[in-house]
């Protein structure tokens, strides 16, 4: 779930999930969907109509538009899903690297055996 | 979690890892890409993003159990590290997965928070949750009882995956592994406790822990402090625990006598991931204690195994309407494949004890027994039949029909059977440097035809007062331009038929061929009815093989038998002048099972031995051709 864009305060960066749904003189008009809500992009290059994830998309001081595609950011789209076949994992913290910092051995000032 | 997913034919997009100990154990393993990073971070879920493809997402993580469990400090999600879990369930909603798949302590049940915050991603997600709890040591000896939570996206089935029921064939560690299993001298030098892990592990003020394994026990469970109690662990996440806390919590670890050293030492990795049911395909670029702080670190694949057994099967019938997987068929099958591997492949001290092993060449008659003095093992079997089988052929080594894998070590009271292949496609011998031999200008050096057949006869007799196998049929040592003229008389080839009625064993002959003694070895082939024809050639003269080819066919042909091709044997390389009718000999003894393997200095030894025999009445003799023969 991603967070409401109303209350994010100008000059925030954050990811969200969204369906763009077209693209109109550098303005990407897209919907959030959970919660669902109406963003527009500004500064994006042009994306096809698609489920994408926008990394480090960056508050603006307007409300239309909300956001600006900036420097940092990045849109990765969803593929469309295909038959199912079999599964595919990403593998997270398959436990093996549970590593904290060292410098400031956060969450680890005792030790621990597990 | 890759590993049990992997048996089930699950794929890995990509690896996400923090710790590089971890990432260089898992680029070892693995073909997938590992992306070396911390998931909190968005420029690793950049990184990862375009790797995800279009099939059904699966995410695994086992986030992080210190802050729940009891062996630490139960902080829940005050302990920073337990934030993987926000960071790992953000990052499924980035990718917009179809099901997550997470592993904890089952001590994690009990903190509200934690639940809290899977049960709130999944109701904002639209997702289904369920979870389980269920113990290693049901199935497998060794505890390790874990949380395990499903998370699917609506519209999936929802699946509610039982506890696994309590097996009564692996229940202790004695019907899993041997305890006595010897390692390399350098690896088993690095799990040997020091003097301070020994007295701490021995002071009871340290906890009351068991310390020894037993084959009738369960092990406890693994702990990530695994032969590090004392000591930084390797993967960078602590320093050495403090003696205080140590006293405190009691000084976690256990291990086994070391066979080779008799002192104790801590388990050696392919034990410690036997205990955790990690495949001993499974490699650890490290040394062998930091490969055990990683093992501990690892879900038990037999676990997860269960786990997807369960959500493959359910997503199959969803989508195609039909399942061949059945969760406890694939878990057993996982178990037996363990022990199998352990039981057959490690070694221990029995197989330093002179034992008898079993083998029986196909087609043949009878099983030989071979006695053995040390670890052996089936590529060791395979090389040693190669080489007798000859350039071009291939052995395939069984038991029960089904084929062994090469590092399987050698037991007695089990039957081996050995088939000798003939390769479809051979490459010409390797080229070598023409060897010969010194032609008739070493008289004094030549064995004859006489000398040769005293030695052949008394290689019969002794053969026979070995074994109650069939007898060798051997013939007096000949000229193959005699053999192959047109006509031997009948009356000769009906006494060779007359007594190979009673010697029925193999055929051996010694025939001189331009000057050169060369033996031929008729195996009696019952499948085919036939005789297949080996040729030993200690100066590898490929000019002779026709003739010997001609040879072959002709003794079959007057034996009545059928002709089943002819074969070049490995053969002791001729390095002197004159020794070949000696060489023949010796194969002849070896193939009798009456000679190991002998050096050509030993051949020239025994040959200028057999020479003092030689006696007048030989009319043939030859040493092998020289360059201008």
């Amino acid at each position: 779930m991603d967070i409401l864009v109303h209350p994010v305060p100008p000059g925030s960066v954050f990811s969200l999930v969204a369906r763009v749904l077209d693209y109109h003189e550098g303005n990407l008009r897209c919907r959030g969907i959970s919660p669902e809500q109406d963003l527009c992009i500004a500064g994006a290059p042009e994306l096809a109509p698609g489920l994408y994830t926008f990394y480090d998309l960056e508050r603006s001081e307007m409300d239309y538009p909300n956001w600006m595609y900036g420097a940092w950011t990045e849109a990765h789209a969803h593929h469309v899903k295909t038959p199912f076949q079999g599964i595919t994992v990403v593998d997270f913290c398959s436990g093996m690297g549970r590593h904290v910092n060292w410098i400031t051995n956060a969450g680890n000032e005792h030790g621990s055996f597990c | 979690m890759l590993i049990g997913s992997q048996m089930l034919g699950m794929n890995t997009a990509v690896f996400v890892e923090k710790s590089p100990m971890a990432c260089q154990t898992l680029k070892a393993n693995f073909a997938s890409p590992v992306v070396q990073g911390d998931i909190s971070e968005v420029a690793t879920l950049k990184q990862v993003h375009p790797l995800l493809g279009s099939g059904y997402l699966q995410m695994t993580g086992g986030f992080p159990c210190q802050g729940f469990s009891r062996q630490g400090d139960c902080l829940g999600m005050e302990d920073l590290r337990s934030h993987s879990l926000n960071a790992i369930l953000s990052s499924a909603w980035f990718f917009q997965v179809d099901e997550v798949l997470l592993e904890c302590v089952a001590n994690v049940i009990h903190f509200r928070d934690a639940m809290t915050c899977i049960e709130q991603f999944a109701k904002n997600d639209n997702m289904n949750s369920h979870h389980l709890i269920f113990d290693l040591q049901d199935q497998w000896p060794a505890r390790r009882n874990r949380f395990w939570c499903r998370l699917t996206r609506q519209g999936l089935p929802v699946v509610h995956i039982p506890r696994w029921p309590t097996s009564s064939r692996f229940c202790s560690l004695g019907s899993i592994m041997p305890l006595d299993a010897m390692w390399d001298k350098s690896a088993e030098l690095n799990l040997a406790w020091h003097a301070s892990e020994l007295t701490m592990y021995m002071d009871p003020s340290y906890g009351a822990d068991q310390r020894l394994l037993q084959s009738g026990d369960k092990a406890p469970t693994a702990l990530h402090s695994w032969g590090h109690v004392n000591r930084p662990c390797p993967c960078g996440c602590r320093q050495a625990l403090s003696m205080a806390r140590l006293r405190d919590g009691g000084a976690r670890g256990f291990g086994l006598i070391s066979s080779r050293y008799g002192c104790y030492r801590h388990l050696h990795p392919e034990e410690g991931a036997m205990l955790c049911t990690v495949p001993p395909s499974y490699v650890f670029p490290l040394e062998p204690r930091a490969a055990l702080t990683l093992l501990r670190q690892i879900a038990a694949p037999l676990q997860v195994l269960w786990m997807q057994a369960h959500a493959l099967q359910s997503l199959q019938q969803h989508y195609w309407g039909q399942t061949c997987i059945s969760p406890m068929r694939v878990i057993e099958h996982m178990q037996n494949y363990l022990v199998a591997h352990a039981f057959m492949r490690w070694i221990t001290p029995t197989m330093y004890q002179p034992r008898q092993v079993t083998l029986h060449i196909e087609g043949a008659d009878n099983a030989h027994s071979i006695r053995i003095t040390s670890p052996t093992t089936v590529r060791e079997l395979l090389h040693a039949e190669r080489q007798l089988a000859g350039w071009g052929h291939y052995v395939i080594v069984m038991v029960n029909g089904q084929r062994l894998h090469p590092d399987v070590q050698l037991q007695p009271g089990i039957l081996y059977e050995i088939r000798i292949c003939t390769s479809k496609q051979v490459k010409p011998f390797p080229s070598m440097e023409p060897i010969w031999g010194g032609g008739l200008n070493h008289d004094g050096c030549l064995l004859g035809d006489r000398l040769l057949w005293t030695f052949m006869q008394f290689l019969v007799s002794s053969r026979n007062m070995e074994t109650h196998a069939a007898t060798p049929f051997a013939l007096y040592p000949f000229s193959v331009d005699q053999l192959l003229q047109p006509a031997i008389h009948a009356s000769v080839t009906a006494s060779w038929r007359l007594r190979r009625t009673q010697e029925t064993g193999d055929i051996y002959v010694i025939c001189e061929c331009h000057g050169h003694w060369i033996l031929l070895r008729g195996i009696w082939t019952s499948p085919h009815q036939g005789l297949q024809w080996i040729l030993y050639d200690g100066l590898r003269l490929d000019h002779a093989l026709p003739w010997m080819y001609k040879v072959s066919r002709t003794l079959s042909k007057d034996l009545h038998c059928r002709f089943l091709g002819m074969r070049v044997g490995c053969s002791i390389p001729q390095l002197c002048t004159h020794t070949c009718s000696t060489i023949a000999l010796a194969h002849m003894a070896q193939c009798l099972q009456l000679l190991d393997a002998v050096s050509p200095h030993e051949i020239s030894e025994l040959h200028n031995w057999l020479l003092t025999f030689q006696s007048e009445g030989s009319e043939l003799f030859a040493g092998g051709p020289d360059n201008c023969q």
